[in-house]
């Protein structure tokens, strides 16, 4: 595979050539979980804890989550952090969009992940239906550490060192994690 | 009278019970004893309450009065009154807020709480728990009692499908007084008294076909059914309020389902049909329902097998098979438990189909609508000169229960604002029973007849020539009393009594007297009399000739409100014949006659056999087509019971994958044919429905509606083939247990023993079957697998056998000849 | 703006980088955990006897607010009993994610046998790995469902990256 290839195609492709696998695709890989920018998309109180997780006391930057970046553009991650009502949805899926390749999805908290304590008509029931989740974090909220452990978990998964219940690795990048 | 309950005044009717005033007040006091449509005895001592009542002065009869306000003087009595069971008195004044009752309450929870054990956690009656309600409302909230409490037998299996638990029993005594007061059978009472009194049987088991109803009466946890034992809390329980198809009475139901599983059936309240009772086929038979057997996806046989397809699929091959067949060669036909919306369906199926064979199965050679005089569930329970024809315990259950409310006396109590009356005072234990009222003719000892003043056993298949004989007789009595000497006339007119119909002429005479003289008799018949179409038209004229109403028991929950919407052949020799040799397709519903060798045969030269079934059987081993059908728990619907009242029926929650009822097939067919079917929906078919009875189905209030009495349908009446074997004939009985879902009901098996072959001792010794040996033996041609049951209720030369859907109640012929034994099987006769 | 007032502030800045810094280390070091924290649920069994304290009586199921409890009760086995009393739960199933972590299950629980423990490490993957069972929450299970993949694969035991404290409820939980 020629250099330029890594430049020309795109990662997708670059991970159905097998070149994930290669030394220089572990290099991409592990830069990549090393620098992983959250979106800012705090929607309610997970947002607190993920605030918390940014404080003195538990660094999220030593992950590499430097900054929470503020325009989608330039994130990698995003973070959903809270009740996603289904009015928020379509707002939610448009910044998703911006994000550019390869972007994640951690949702944070038990509404997030399955709409929590609030089985009702206003709250999406898992985000996973707006958008691809890749790691899921139980709490309400979740403990600053608990977060940190799911960006870990994302950074595992962005080296491919992960795996499901029948030792099946799971990809870097997902689509719809809903089965 | 006029009555005071707290600040409210009221008129209540005399005889009215306290309880009875304040509920209607809209007041309440808590009770454990008293139960609707049961005898109040006042001993919980919950529902004490301060009453008082103005006195006459004895010497003038005048109210004393009070000087001070001028009123009549309010006697307070001296100690808190058992509500239950006191009468309202003229001025009486009833206080149920004050302190003294507050304590009097208090107490009584404090104390029926000292022996109760700790167990509401593991309990399955928690969270419907009456005595957690009341001791929630009305007690402290707080114990004082720090001592060993008293310790009996947890557990304990009264019968197969009850649980007793002796230590949570709060001695409220209405279990032991519902065995005596409604189906009249004593089989439960208190043993041994004070602090170690207990419940407990004679013998082993419950043997009462309604022993179930103790476990919805009782207001513990100490009755419990066995069927849901920790399958989920009361409050897990999804619930579902719909009508049993499970016999012609028409039953309310609740049913408890819980993730797609039935877990549990209880009586609903209907106060014209089934009060709050059901029987114990119908509470313990549901098990079969959630059975892993069930027939989910439609299939379609490829290369000899079945394969699971898609119901586009299967139409396809339907529609494709029925193409290359001619319209009046095919055959429709649905049990006769099929809603009228699935009646409907069928109906327009087979319009489609250009067919006169339509039929729903079985049917008896007569109608079964009455005609003219219907009787009423309640005209039956207030009839005073009832003649049964037949077995109505296990017929029709309800029916049962309704003439033994007859023999009570007690005319059904008038609704009050709050429902039926809790304390009725008109109600006893262990009431003197007018025996007199009922005659019972059964060709062998049935349950009911120990309740009947007089009985008569004719033999097998004599119901016509005994009810022709009582005809004639009738008759001539009324002849003879316009004639010049009417004792000499009628003298006359018993000369020519034949004993050999069952009964003396003696007998007749004085059955005929007590018809007469009864103001509202009733005559009640079911499958042995519809059987013979001879036999239906002499009792339909005993009927009108002694002026009274009549009540037929059909062979299945919705006969009667299927032949009154006419799912009926055009013609009589269209009438269903699976071994008929003219039909070269058939589509059965819920049906399964290839169990009979002849009938097989014949299905494996059909051009198209199209099965809805619920689970596989006999037919569907030789469909073409197996279309996954649901049971009568899942369907949503409509059926007239067999006093001609409407009743709904609707759907509980259960997981059928993608089985539907009757009106999904004929939608999915339109689907297949291009063409929109009349039927091919519930709403369809109630618009169908609403023309020809005139009547919202959609709207039908959950008790009902009496429908106007309609003409009984005039064709398609067929006899049975009247043939009888060399070696005898099998009288098919009627089965208030349905025996084609007992291999899988556990518990309802367990309880009631295999399907049994009843003969007389003396049969069983001259053929060498012994008590509880297992056998195949054909009757009518279907191989019936039978435990040996010798009765000595059971005439020598008769041999007894349980209906199924596809066997009708009736002769059928017995082929002792080809009598199999199974070898070392043995089972346990119930 | 005085030079002066510039100067403290970045004083005040500039002391901080010879101070101790207050940031917790983890994953490498633990995180305290305070005793009464709610973390994931431990399923507890007596101590003297072994027996599951559970009896299966859906209390918690009732009183979640989230409606994450499943339970399906059955009839202990005389021989062979799995709880001390008639009944026990058979099922018994927690979606993770839907839980809110109150602790309502743990008050309402006659038995004292749900109880919420210091775990918090539970981040998954898939939605399906959420629902725990009664093999996952029993006491004596260490780590959430990943944790415990995780570390069969790499063939060694879980390594919780939290300091608990003491709780008396915890009864039998080891960590």
């Amino acid at each position: 595979m020629a250099v330029s290839d890594l430049f020309e195609k795109d990662f997708t492709e670059l991970e159905r050539d097998g070149i994930l696998f290669s030394t220089l695709g572990k290099l991409v890989a592990w830069g990549r979980s090393n620098s992983i920018y959250p979106v800012t998309f705090g929607l309610a109180c997970c947002a607190l804890e993920m605030m918390q997780s940014t404080n003195a006391r538990n660094d999220m930057a030593r992950m590499g989550s430097e900054v929470f970046r503020a325009s989608p553009r330039q994130a990698d991650v995003m973070i959903v952090a809270g009740r996603l009502s289904k009015k928020m949805a379509p707002v939610m899926r448009r910044v998703y969009e911006q994000m550019p390749e390869p972007k994640w999805v951690i949702s944070m908290g038990a509404c997030a992940s399955s709409g929590g304590m609030f089985n009702n008509y206003a709250i999406v029931q898992n985000v996973d239906s707006v958008v691809p989740v890749d790691v899921f974090v139980p709490g309400c909220p979740p403990r600053p550490e608990a977060l940190v452990y799911a960006v870990m978990q994302l950074q595992k998964k962005v080296r491919g060192e992960t795996f499901d219940e029948n030792g099946v690795e799971l990809p870097m990048v997902e689509g719809w994690t809903r089965s | 009278m006029k009555i005071h309950v707290n600040d409210v005044p009221l008129d209540v009717a005399p005889g009215t019970s306290v309880i009875d005033a304040v509920f209607a007040a809209g007041y309440d006091v808590p009770y454990f004893c008293s139960q609707e449509y049961m005898s109040p005895i006042g001993a919980c001592r919950m529902c004490l309450a301060r009453v008082g009542a103005p006195r006459k002065d004895r010497a003038t009869g005048e109210w004393i009065l009070d000087e001070a306000t001028g009123d009549a003087k309010i006697f307070w009595f001296p100690n808190p009154m058992a509500t239950c069971t006191t009468q309202v008195m003229e001025g009486m004044v009833v206080d149920t807020l004050s302190k003294e009752v507050k304590r009097a309450q208090n107490g009584m929870v404090e104390f029926t709480l000292v022996n109760h054990p700790l167990d509401c956690p593991t309990c399955d009656k928690g969270g419907a728990c009456e005595l957690q309600d009341r001791a929630y409302e009305y007690g402290t909230g707080e114990s004082r009692f720090v001592f060993d409490k008293r310790h009996q037998e947890k557990h304990h299996a009264l019968s197969e499908a009850i649980t007793l638990d002796r230590e949570r029993c709060i001695h409220c005594k209405r279990c032991v007084r519902y065995f005596e007061e409604v189906p009249g059978d004593e089989v439960l009472d208190f043993i041994e008294r004070g602090g170690h009194t207990y419940i407990g049987t004679l013998e082993d088991g419950l043997p009462s076909p309604f022993s179930g109803n103790i476990t919805d009466i009782c207001p513990v946890g100490a009755l419990l059914d066995s069927t849901s034992r920790f399958r989920g809390r009361n409050w897990e329980y999804h619930h579902t309020d719909t009508t049993s198809l499970d016999d012609p009475s028409g039953a309310a139901l609740r049913i408890d389902a819980r993730t797609g599983r039935i877990e549990r059936i209880k009586a609903g309240l209907n106060d014209e049909v089934n009060k709050t009772w059901i029987d114990d086929g119908t509470r313990f038979g549901h098990e079969y329902a959630d059975h892993a057997d069930r027939i989910t996806l439609p299939m379609v046989r490829k290369d000899g097998r079945l394969e699971p397809v898609a119901w586009s699929e299967a139409m396809r091959v339907v529609r494709d098979k029925l193409g290359g067949v001619d319209g009046t060669k095919v055959g429709v036909a649905i049990r006769a438990d099929a809603t009228l919306e699935e009646g409907v369906a069928a109906q327009a199926l087979a319009a489609h189909l250009g067919t006169g064979r339509l039929d729903h199965a079985p049917r008896p050679a007569a109608s079964v609508l009455p005609g003219g005089a219907p009787a009423t569930l309640r005209d039956v329970a207030t009839s005073d000169g009832l003649l049964v024809l037949g077995d109505p315990t296990h017929e029709a259950a309800i029916v049962d229960l309704r003439i033994k409310d007859a023999l009570k006396g007690v005319p059904p109590a008038d609704l009050l604002p709050h429902g039926v009356p809790i304390a009725d005072l008109r109600l006893t234990e262990r009431m003197p029973r007018k025996t007199e009222i009922l005659t019972v003719v059964a060709p062998y000892r049935t349950d009911l007849m120990k309740h009947a003043g007089r009985t008569v056993t004719p033999p097998a298949g004599g119901e016509g020539a005994l009810l022709r004989a009582l005809l004639a007789l009738a008759h001539a009595r009324t002849e003879a009393q316009g004639a010049s000497d009417p004792g000499k006339a009628a003298d006359a007119a018993l000369a020519g009594w034949d004993d050999a119909v069952g009964m003396s002429a003696a007998d007749a005479a004085a059955l005929l007297d007590a018809l007469a003289a009864a103001e509202a008799p009733v005559l009640i018949w079911g499958g042995f009399v519809s059987a013979d179409p001879d036999a239906d038209a002499a009792a339909r004229a005993l009927a009108t000739a002694v002026g009274a109403k009549t009540l037929i028991l059909g062979p299945m929950a919705n006969a009667a409100g299927l032949e009154r919407i006419g799912v009926l052949p055009s013609h009589e020799r269209y009438a269903y014949d699976p071994a008929s040799s003219e039909v070269r397709a058939w589509i059965l519903g819920d049906l399964d006659p290839a169990q009979d060798p002849t009938v097989a045969k014949r299905f494996a030269d059909l051009d198209a056999l199209i099965v809805h079934a619920a689970f596989e059987n006999a037919t569907t081993a030789l469909a073409d087509v197996v279309l996954p059908a649901v049971t009568g728990y899942e369907k949503e619907g409509s059926t007239l019971n067999a006093e001609g009242r409407l009743l709904p029926v609707r759907a509980a929650p259960v997981e059928a994958g993608a089985a539907t009822d009757f009106t999904g097939v004929v939608k999915a067919y339109g689907e297949a044919a291009g063409e929109r079917l009349e039927g091919r929906s519930v709403r369809s078919a109630r618009r169908v429905l609403k023309k020809r009875l005139d009547v919202d189905l959609a709207e039908l209030p959950d008790d009902g509606r009496l429908l106007p009495p309609a003409p009984a349908a005039a064709r398609g009446a067929r006899a049975l083939p009247a043939r009888r074997a060399a070696t005898g004939s099998a009288l098919v009985v009627p089965s208030l247990v349905r025996i084609e879902h007992l291999d899988r009901n556990p518990t309802l098996l367990r309880e009631h023993g295999g399907p049994t072959l009843r003969m007389h001792p003396s049969d069983a010794h001259a053929h060498g079957l012994t008590r509880g040996e297992v056998v195949t033996v054909p009757v009518g041609g279907i191989p019936r697998r039978l435990v040996v049951a010798p009765d000595d209720g059971v005439p020598e030369g008769t041999w007894l056998v349980p209906t199924l859907p596809d066997q009708p109640v009736g002769l059928h012929p017995l082929d002792l000849d080809a009598l199999r034994r199974e070898r070392g099987e043995t089972a346990e006769v119930a | 703006m005085s030079v002066l007032g510039i100067a403290k502030g970045m004083g005040v800045t500039l002391s901080h980088l010879f101070k101790k810094p207050v940031t917790v280390q983890y994953p490498e070091e633990k995180v305290d955990v305070q005793a009464r924290f709610r973390g994931r649920h431990h399923l507890l069994r007596h101590p003297d006897t072994g027996l599951e304290k559970c009896i299966g009586c859906s209390l918690c199921a009732a009183a979640c607010p989230a409606y994450a409890i499943y339970v399906e009760a059955a009839e202990n086995d005389p021989d062979d009993p799995t709880s001390a009393g008639e009944r026990y739960a058979s099922i018994y199933e927690i979606n993770m994610l839907r839980c809110i972590f109150c602790g309502f299950c743990e008050e309402a629980c006659p038995t004292g046998a749900i109880v919420l423990g210091h775990e918090f490490e539970l981040a998954d993957f898939r939605y399906e790995n959420f629902v725990y069972g009664k093999d996952d929450m029993l006491v004596g299970v260490k780590g959430s469902k990943w944790q415990r993949r995780e570390a069969e694969r790499a063939g060694r035991d879980v390594e919780l990256g939290l300091a608990p404290s003491h709780r008396p409820e915890l009864e039998g939980v080891d960590y």
